[in-house]
């Protein structure tokens, strides 16, 4: 049976809406933190596989967006001793004007030189959170305004910020990519010249998906870091980040909706399992994603595609589809 | 004064880093990410090697250098060969997930503690000039980097090989109407990146200490050379690495800790107004 995409779009986020929901009715604490954990991850790939595989804008220093949103949350929270959750409105808000100033930086350079230097910008920021000591300087900053929290409200709403994250990013995705600036996106990815030739502007749509990208990944870093109670510009702005992100896309299919999302269910069944390794878990976590960017370009997902027949998130624009609603 | 002259000298060195990466920027269009993972990499042999014979490590560093030309060679032919032609991503990821795992292995070899090669007598030793008293390692090190970048231009401008390159980098499938082999001309290019590297490696295992984790930061210096520099001229990636080295000698002489900030923000300014790199001022004129 293939229902009408967009039907099927919203059957398949309903059913994962369902999911969130049922995880805090029926699951253990422990699963609550680690499926918060997840969503939060998962924000920050879908974005990052927005960009880059959708854009093609392969943004190396991703992970900027991850510590300004933590740190935002945390000052603010901090600073005014209250209930931190509304605060990652404060993260999107922050990184999407930090996208929007970077902008005259990235928006002239392509691949290799875009990769590079938004490597570097983050770089600049984590240094300068070190030399900053309102912001803790290298030591960090831990989540004080959490500590006359209760447990429970303490738990629930962490968890509840990360997946109310994690659906703004999983609609904001499907919608994205099924409107003009989408499919803008993507022609540009293909061929700049020619999508420019057919009117797109290309400072505009990249702009625009860039502070799309960096608000929600920001409010995705913002729950991560009030789940740890604990941030420093070491780890927050660690190339960590991008290492897991990557992980994530590639193993799950960058350039697909579902892609990221198998990745992350892969990505987090081998780290608990396997993470006791240490470093050997990560040179294995690096062969795969140079064996499956080798050999299965179209990541874990590409092959289930195939077993299945469809698309779970669709947005391909299909032309038989609306003449055949019309019927 | 002495801090601007030792900017200069670290620059050189940026500068050897970087002309590794200009050769595979300019001829594939791509950079290795692990770059700076093989510089450290390098710099692990070197003391390694000068441990187990007991000879100082500027002894062991051109055999060093030439197994880093054979381990790029083939890491060319084997994996990275593989990715060219797919557009830009697939390179960016393959070297990035390298680079994660050359780390790692790293640390399971040779631990998480910072080393150093020890220079001897070498590293003490000074000479006065011009009532300014130079270190005989940052002298050698400047001298090293002249002579390579002086070799690397040379081979570009009068050989048949270096014809082959530019050919290949103006045009590869051009090049390879005309019979270039160019998949074997990039692995070469590659060997002598990796080998560069691994003389870069040796001074500034020297000079400084390292860690499995110092890597991408080399990457991100090397890069920056070049940029600064102007993508696609050879003297212009020294003429970027001094600039970064001078930089960031000059944001440690604001808070010893601002150098490599400096740097970066330098970068990001040259980026901004001339995105042609120093080597851009030149041709206009």
């Amino acid at each position: 049976m293939r229902l009408p995409s967009i039907n099927r779009s919203f059957i398949v986020l309903a059913i994962i809406v369902l999911l969130l929901i049922l995880v805090p009715i029926l699951g253990s604490r422990q699963t609550v933190n680690l499926v918060a954990e997840m969503a939060a991850v998962l924000a920050i790939a879908l974005m990052w596989n927005l960009l880059a595989g959708f854009g093609g804008m392969v943004f190396m220093g991703f992970q900027v967006f991850v510590g300004i949103g933590g740190y935002a949350v945390f000052m603010a929270a901090n600073g005014f001793q209250v209930l931190p959750f509304p605060f990652i409105l404060l993260s999107a808000a922050l990184c999407a004007l930090i996208a929007l100033a970077i902008m005259p930086i990235l928006s002239r350079l392509q691949g290799v030189q875009f990769a590079i230097a938004s490597w570097v910008i983050s770089e600049v920021v984590r240094l300068s959170v070190f030399q900053t000591s309102v912001l803790g300087g290298g030591g960090g900053i831990s989540l004080t305004a959490m500590r006359s929290v209760p447990r429970e409200l303490r738990m629930y709403g962490t968890y509840g910020s990360a997946a109310l994250v994690l659906i703004v990013a999983l609609v904001v995705c499907v919608f994205l990519m099924r409107s003009r600036v989408g499919l803008a996106l993507r022609a540009i990815r293909d061929n700049a010249t020619a999508a420019e030739a057919m009117g797109i502007d290309l400072r505009r749509t990249q702009g625009l998906v860039m502070m799309i990208a960096a608000a929600v990944a920001g409010a995705g870093g913002g729950a991560y870091y009030m789940l740890a109670l604990q941030i420093g510009p070491g780890t927050a702005f660690s190339m960590n980040w991008m290492a897991i992100t990557l992980f994530v896309v590639i193993l799950g299919g960058i350039g697909t909706l579902e892609g990221p999302i198998v990745g992350v269910l892969v990505y987090f069944l081998l780290r608990e399992t396997l993470s006791d390794l240490g470093s050997v878990y990560f040179i294995l976590l690096g062969l795969m994603a140079i064996l499956v960017t080798l050999l299965f370009p179209k990541g874990a997902w590409g092959g289930i595609r195939q077993l299945i027949g469809q698309d779970l998130l669709p947005i391909q624009r299909n032309p038989t589809e609306s003449r055949g609603r019309k019927c | 004064m002495e801090v601007l002259i030792n900017g200069v000298f670290i620059g050189a060195l940026y500068g050897l880093y970087g002309l590794g990466l200009a050769l595979t920027l300019g001829l594939m269009r791509q950079i290795n990410l692990a770059h700076g993972d093989f510089i450290v990499f390098s710099a692990y042999l070197t003391l390694q090697g000068s441990l187990l014979l007991g000879v100082h490590p500027l002894m062991v560093l051109p055999v060093v250098a030439v197994v880093m030309f054979v381990v790029g060679f083939v890491l060319q032919r084997l994996v990275i060969q593989r990715t060219l032609g797919r557009g830009e991503m697939p390179p960016i990821l393959v070297t990035f997930g390298l680079s994660i795992i050359l780390q790692n292995v790293m640390l399971e070899l040779f631990s998480a503690d910072t080393r150093n090669l020890n220079p001897g007598p070498l590293g003490a030793a000074s000479i006065e000039i011009a009532g300014l008293s130079l270190g005989v390692l940052p002298l050698l090190t400047l001298v090293v980097a002249f002579a390579i970048f002086w070799a690397t231009s040379a081979v570009f401008g009068s050989t048949k090989f270096g014809r082959a390159i530019r050919a290949t980098s103006d045009s590869d499938q051009t090049a390879q109407l005309m019979g270039i082999k160019t998949s074997r001309i990039f692995a070469v290019a590659m060997g002598l990146t990796l080998a560069i590297s691994a003389i870069a490696a040796g001074f500034y295992g020297m000079r400084g200490n390292f860690d499995p984790s110092t890597g991408p930061e080399r990457m991100l210096f090397a890069f920056e050379a070049v940029i600064l520099g102007g993508v696609g001229s050879i003297w212009g990636a020294l003429a970027g690495g001094i600039l970064l080295g001078l930089s960031q000698a000059a944001g440690s002489l604001i808070n010893p800790s601002y150098g490599p900030l400096v740097g970066h923000l330098v970068f990001l300014v040259v980026l901004l107004a001339l995105p042609g790199g120093l080597m851009s001022l030149r041709r206009r004129q």
